[in-house]
């Protein structure tokens, strides 16, 4: 009768120990996701946007980097560090090309290499209508790293995969 | 990869072609371009090692002009002498009616080939 008991216990707290494991490491899934999810909102652009808003939600992106941070675009020669202070000019000089964007991440594959960094490889997909009526579409890879800083899951470094090099 | 393949055509792929044996010159792969589900259809046209180059629109490989009678639009393309890379192709589509700037080729990793197209 004690040994069943005992069997019991042990089942309990190893199922609870599992459950745990599986809601904490999802919730920092989640977290991690959170961050790009909060890129594409607000990057995201309306017809029609205000200049005043455009400057806030290029502003609000920085949030989510480390500063500095360090950028690699192969398939453009870019291999660099940068500010977060490069961010908001960089994200206004590209939403003023179009009039309304819709960008999004999905397909992510999130590990996490220790306690407190993240690597995730994401696709992201931007479809666009440029200022002069045509619409564009743009799929890549992006690599990033993100290392947890004060609660916060924060960019420390993106790539975008060049698959295809000439 | 038109004429051979027209956008947004539903395929399946073969996921087991290349499991005992890598790429071959001419072959149509299956290219993941990002994640699991973009994926572009592209044509083998140099090995690892090989040196490419392609001059008014016709290819070279270690010098020597191929047969591409799978591209049926001529095309003014040029394009410097390059190596492949160690375990590397060089896929370029079978549409070349368009210009070289926006058609998407170029060298890429074996390990992003994820099989055939079935048909």
């Amino acid at each position: 009768m004690v040994k069943s008991k005992q069997i019991i216990l042990v089942c309990v707290v190893v199922v609870t120990a599992i459950a745990a494991y599986f809601v904490f490491s999802q919730s920092k899934t989640e977290k991690v996701k959170m961050q790009f999810e909060f890129i594409a909102e607000k990057f995201n652009k309306e017809k029609g946007e205000s200049p005043i808003i455009a400057a806030a939600n290029a502003n609000k992106i920085k949030e989510v980097f480390t500063d500095p941070f360090f950028v690699q675009a192969p398939a453009y020669d870019i291999f660099r560090e940068a500010s977060t202070d490069d961010i908001p000019p960089f994200v206004l000089s590209i939403r003023s090309q179009y009039s309304e964007i819709s960008l999004k991440f999905y397909d992510y594959d999130i590990e996490f290499p220790a306690e407190e960094t993240a690597h995730v490889s994401v696709t992201e997909r931007m479809r666009a209508k440029l200022t002069t009526g045509e619409y564009v579409e743009d799929v890549n890879e992006l690599s990033c790293r993100l290392e947890k800083i004060d609660d916060n899951w924060l960019i420390t470094e993106i790539e975008i995969v060049e698959v295809l090099k000439k | 990869m038109e004429p051979t393949y027209q956008n947004g055509q539903i395929n399946f792929c073969f996921k087991l072609r290349y499991i005992f044996s890598n790429p071959k010159r001419h072959d149509v792969v299956a290219i993941r371009l990002a994640g699991k589900k973009i994926v572009l259809l592209k044509r083998v046209i140099a090995l690892a090692g090989e040196t490419i180059e392609i001059r008014n629109g016709i290819v070279f490989v270690n010098g020597s002009k191929i047969e591409e009678p799978y591209v049926s639009s001529p095309s003014d393309w040029n394009l410097a002498p390059r190596k492949v890379d160690k375990a590397h192709v060089y896929v370029i589509g079978d549409n070349r009616s368009v210009p070289m700037r926006v058609h998407q080729f170029g060298q890429t990793a074996i390990n992003r080939i994820i099989g055939v197209p079935l048909w």
